[in-house]
């Protein structure tokens, strides 16, 4: 089994291009910070016999759509209603924002590491959050990008095709290309439910599908594996992945359900772990009471899978409230043994 | 009492617990929309973010703080007409039980009255 490591962010929403401004003119940090430390962090990555690294590209698109073109609110029914968020246009990446992905391939094409990258995050449809003191910027409220059928061609045509074109230019480096990271979190269920109040669940299942369906498409025809990190391993089989013409299924295992699925996948088209918490976190059932990363590695092989990929390498998320992450140097140890046949 | 103002009564208290039970059910409503902005989008460790956590995600510690002050202003304003309706639903239901109760007419007892020893 080939093992990954979800990167996934250096600076979320702002690893490429020019990084956000304040409303005094200051930045908020170096453009593409990642730059600066990246050739260390890959040669470590692939010291320890990692194959791949999975990154954010859009994440909650910060960057993606400024100042008049940001995502904006309209005046909701009442106070019961959801806010609606409005994005109206669909820009085009900038030179900057591609020349920083490109620089990302070479990178990785350098080290002998392949890319996973992940076109959105669900975070890109929730309601948006605007930022007092940099005004020109809005995190998320984009669902309109995915709801509305002539936007999503435009993001299609601006966003998903250009990235496309540079990747072609490094055929080894990319792993797969994914459209979206856990879109269950921000898409409604058809049928009578509370999801049509919430501010999350801002994208129909319809639309959602179509979205995946013709991302798939395009991913497909740049001759690339076309993925969705779905959140659940039910939904493979309730959105029908296969039927989305993806070409590589992926889930992400928190420890539901208890017994981890066997793999069952045609090799063909198989299906990968795409995330799994390297810390303790949430015991698996199956491990019983002592657990850590090697064990959980050692598992998902015994279960068939063909590859995995760690959640994550981002040690800032150590000190979330229950952390999924434990990138220690004893964690790197134990993963660098499984890597290694141990 | 008059059978004219025992309808009025009963009308008026039917419609007083009509908007009396409207209030309460907008304030749950309310209080069910407060709980799902503040509460994390799913399981998975992306998901499990709270407001405070997106906020802070990769945002310079003062805009992250003024993107929360913001967010619970908004949180704000939907818990407080919340907590308004709750009370005025709360007292107009409780109001309208009590008109209905007193306006029903006296129970009749169907247990046999006692009316002397035995013989």
């Amino acid at each position: 089994m080939k093992v990954g490591i979800n990167y996934a962010w250096q600076n979320y929403g702002w690893d490429f291009g020019a990084p956000p401004l304040r409303d005094n003119g200051m930045a908020w940090g170096a453009r593409a910070a990642w730059q600066s430390s990246i050739d260390a962090e890959l040669t470590e990555l692939a010291r320890l016999g990692l194959f791949a690294v999975r990154w954010f590209v859009l994440a909650d698109g910060l960057t993606y759509g400024i100042g008049s073109q940001k995502p904006h609110q309209v005046a909701s029914a009442g106070a019961m209603s959801s806010p609606a968020w409005r994005f109206d246009e669909c820009p085009s990446l900038s030179p900057e924002f591609l020349a920083d992905y490109e620089d990302l391939l070479r990178r990785c094409r350098a080290h002998k590491l392949q890319l996973l990258p992940s076109l959105i995050d669900f975070h890109f449809c929730f309601a948006g959050l605007a930022l007092p003191g940099t005004s020109s910027y809005v995190k998320q409220g984009r669902s309109d990008v995915l709801v509305d059928a002539g936007k999503r061609q435009n993001f299609l045509d601006r966003v998903l095709s250009p990235l496309l074109a540079v990747s072609q230019r490094y055929r080894d480096v990319i792993y797969a290309f994914e459209l979206c990271n856990e879109p269950e979190w921000c898409t409604r269920e058809p049928g009578l439910s509370w999801d049509v109040l919430s501010d999350k669940k801002t994208v129909s299942l319809e639309a959602m599908r179509a979205f995946l369906r013709a991302g798939a498409s395009r991913v497909n025809d740049a001759g690339f594996l076309s993925t969705v990190g779905f959140a659940k391993h039910q939904t493979l089989r309730e959105w029908d992945s296969p039927g989305l013409s993806l070409t590589l299924h992926q889930f992400h295992y928190y420890a539901e359900p208890e017994i981890l699925p066997v793999h069952n996948f045609d090799p063909r088209w198989p299906l990968i772990l795409g995330e799994f918490a390297t810390a303790p976190h949430r015991p698996w059932r199956e491990l019983g009471g002592s657990q850590d990363v090697l064990s959980r590695l050692r598992l998902v092989q015994r279960k068939g899978y063909p590859v995995t990929f760690l959640w994550s390498k981002n040690r800032a998320e150590e000190s979330a409230p229950e952390p999924a992450v434990s990138w220690s140097p004893e964690t790197q140890a134990l993963v660098a043994r499984f890597c290694k046949g141990g | 009492m008059n059978s004219h103002r025992v309808t009025a009564r009963r009308t008026g208290a039917a419609l007083l617990l009509l908007l009396g039970t409207l209030s309460l059910g907008y304030s749950l409503l309310g209080f069910w929309r407060v709980h799902q902005l503040s509460a994390p989008a799913g399981d998975s460790a992306g998901a499990a973010a709270t407001p405070e956590q997106l906020c802070a995600r990769s945002v310079p510690a003062d805009a992250a703080q003024a993107c929360l002050a913001l967010f619970q202003r908004q949180v704000q304003a939907i818990r407080e007409p919340a907590l308004l309706a709750f009370a005025v639903g709360a007292v107009g239901t409780l109001t309208a039980l009590g008109l209905l109760g007193r306006s029903l007419p006296p129970r009749v007892s169907k247990r046999p009255v006692k009316t002397g020893a035995a013989t």
